[in-house]
């Protein structure tokens, strides 16, 4: 992990007056005459403001990169369903990704999907150990040909957002490839126990790892694994990385918790890859809610784990995604029926075809409205995409029918949580 | 003489006998007989078919091919923002990305049923190029269009070796490349004059009695062969200097 002094060479560097952005320099609230910002404690330390989504949101590409935009690499953008504007993020070429190989010698053709790396990223992995750089993209619009394409360059590792699983493993099992897997990433979401089942049959040859990143981190990514996926709970535990500091804080104070085992809170993350950096992270406050367990592998150093999200917004589905402003939008639609006061759940079960997620959405009714008709019309009506309602999802055999229950008056725990999603 | 013994010795590397001329049909025979040695060969693979539906086989390509007309079109852009909606089993992110390095641009790829993202990353002072399929221009046009959406864009087009569709761009500019696999590209448009076509630089090209055949990718493990084009062009000066082609249009 970073050193205390790394992190006050950071902060030094970033707020330095000559640097070509002065994203941090407002951030920290320097003026013109100030040099830079020197940090001489770790408890000056942990009273910097973390940087938030909103603050990146308030400074355009162009000026928040601290590299001339013509030395970017590539441009990530953050989802733009959580009802806050499209954050894009620049990064420059992958770094720290020796321990991948690990898990996987590399040897044979890898396809991927984008995230949590590019193609071109993965490219420049094999080519840094000495592997022929046989990297191909997964489509997620287009499992069979992505599958057809595999079976043609003898594709033996698989890189995937958690959600493009159960298509890809459908789509390999169908040609035929899916017992030549010998190596299988997720990311992008957490895994259920459900999915992981799948993966585990589906994929029997395949070492299963979860890597957990984000569109914001540059030097994705967040935490090494520290075991394959083996069924053992917690599904995916990471380490720190050298070229991270990660904290620990209360969410609603933001105070800084100690990781003892045990310790939840929101992740804090501080990113370094060294330079060039197209953007250092100092103290971001990613979202997640992450949990420390104590060190049970010969690794010998704390580890976490990914809970979920602090403030869920919306729900990540296959082929889109359920916000909680467009449940309360058709809500209010019914305003004789029903409150515009709710809680969605999304569960996933396991089918002949692979693990289905299924919403459950908790309302509050006016009058003794019939639950399987109000699931029916909001189905209808719900948006998972520009184009597509949750009940196309149900038609096309990619979600379970939705499912409205009372609204619990005491939701103990979670009573201010409007989306929860189980694993 | 020489030169056909070259694509004779890269078919019979494949184990295959070199045809009198190439059509689509019979190159993708070809493909299909040698995916066993192409499978385990040190190359890109494209897709067969613009169609995900009709991919039968893969095209091999030389891993050291640098796409050199996209980077010579991206150094004329007004932003080094490039936004990327090509499909992605097209297998064209690498190559797209070499083109950036070397024309010191940066991709940002965009799902092409995202258009409020296109619109949000093109609404950025760092972002003034598109890279898409001729089909997908129009509708993104008129989806910004509606938004409100007005700076003038710099297009770049893939589209199948076929006639040239009509696009109305209105203030918008245009670069259309024609490939015949995504990611072989067989005509180039001219950077100085629109509407002009170059065949892509490995390529040679001959006529006889209206039909042309164009050879050339010889290193490929599978270079074209006088591979029948579906259309015949027409010769013209062109102010760049190289040999230039009019394209039939639809």
């Amino acid at each position: 992990m970073l050193s205390f002094e790394q992190r006050k060479d950071i902060v030094r560097s970033v707020t330095q007056r000559d640097r070509r952005s002065d994203f941090y320099r407002a951030h920290f609230g320097l003026t013109s005459p100030d040099e830079h910002l020197s940090v001489n404690t770790e408890n000056e330390w942990r009273s910097l403001r973390p940087v938030t989504k909103d603050d990146l949101l308030a400074s355009p590409l162009h000026r928040r990169s601290f590299l001339p935009l013509t030395e970017l690499d590539h441009v990530r953008a953050s989802s733009g369903t959580s009802g806050k504007g499209v954050l894009f993020s620049p990064r420059t070429h992958v770094r720290s990704l020796e321990y991948r190989l690990n898990f996987h010698d590399f040897a044979g053709a890898f396809m991927t999907y984008t995230v949590p790396m590019m193609p071109h990223w993965h490219e420049t992995v094999y080519e840094a150990h000495g592997r022929i750089p046989r990297v191909l993209s997964y489509d997620p619009k287009e499992p069979e040909a992505s599958a057809r394409i595999a079976r043609a360059a003898n594709v033996d590792g698989l890189s995937l957002f958690v959600y493009h699983v159960r298509d890809a493993g459908e789509a390999f099992k169908k040609y035929g490839l899916h017992e030549h897997i010998r190596f299988l990433e997720i990311t992008g979401e957490l895994c259920s126990k459900t999915l992981f089942s799948y993966m585990r049959t589906t994929f029997p040859r395949a070492t299963i790892v979860q890597s957990y990143g984000a569109s914001e981190v540059e030097d994705v990514h967040i935490g090494i694994p520290c075991r394959p996926m083996t069924g053992e709970e917690p599904l995916a535990l990471f380490h720190e990385k050298e070229t991270h500091y990660l904290e620990i804080i209360d969410p609603e104070s933001g105070q800084v918790l100690e990781p003892h085992e045990g310790t939840e809170g929101e992740l804090v993350i501080t990113a370094y890859p060294g330079e060039p950096s197209a953007f250092p992270l100092i103290r971001f406050r990613i979202g997640d809610t992450v949990r420390v367990h104590a060190p049970s592998c010969e690794h010998g150093r704390l580890a976490f784990s990914v809970v979920g999200r602090s403030a869920l917004d919306f729900l990540k589905m296959p082929g889109g995604i359920l916000r909680a402003d467009e449940i309360e939008r058709i809500l209010r639609l019914m305003p004789t029926d029903v409150s515009d006061e709710f809680q969605a759940h999304r569960y996933e079960h396991m089918t002949p075809y692979g693990p289905k997620p299924q919403i459950t959405i908790a309302v509050q009714r006016k009058k003794q409205t019939d639950l399987e008709s109000l699931a029916h019309t909001l189905s209808s009506l719900l948006r998972v995409n520009p184009e597509r309602t949750y009940a196309d999802g149900v038609r096309e055999g990619r979600y379970l029918p939705l499912i409205c229950t009372d609204l619990d008056t005491d939701r103990t725990g979670n009573k201010h949580r409007r989306l929860i999603a189980h694993q | 003489m020489e030169e056909l013994t070259r694509y004779t010795d890269a078919y019979t590397a494949l184990g295959l006998d070199i045809p009198k001329q190439l059509d689509a049909p019979t190159l993708n025979q070809l493909l299909i007989q040698c995916a066993p040695s192409l499978m385990i060969a040190d190359v890109r693979h494209l897709p067969n078919d613009f169609d995900p539906k009709n991919i039968s086989a893969t095209y091999p390509l030389s891993m050291t091919w640098r796409w050199t007309w996209l980077e010579r079109v991206l150094q004329t852009a007004p932003a080094p923002g490039v936004v990327v909606r090509l499909p992605l089993f097209f297998q064209l992110e690498p190559l797209v990305f070499h083109a950036c390095r070397e024309s010191k641009t940066f991709l940002f790829l965009n799902d092409k049923a995202n258009m409020p993202v296109a619109r949000a990353a093109l609404s950025e002072e760092a972002f003034s190029t598109v890279l898409t399929t001729e089909d997908d221009v129009t509708g993104l046009i008129t989806y910004l269009t509606q938004q409100g959406f007005s700076k003038p864009l710099h297009w770049i087009t893939i589209s199948p070796l076929a006639p040239l569709r009509k696009i109305d761009l209105g203030s918008h500019r245009m670069m259309r490349s024609l490939h015949l696999v995504p990611g072989l590209p067989i005509f180039e448009e001219c950077e100085d004059s629109p509407d002009n076509f170059h065949l892509a630089s490995p390529l040679t090209a001959e006529s006889e009695n209206g039909h042309w055949h164009i050879s050339g990718y010889l290193d490929n493990p599978l270079p074209l062969w006088r591979f029948h084009l579906p259309f015949s062009p027409e010769c013209c000066e062109c102010s760049c200097g190289r040999a230039g082609y009019k394209l039939p249009h639809a």
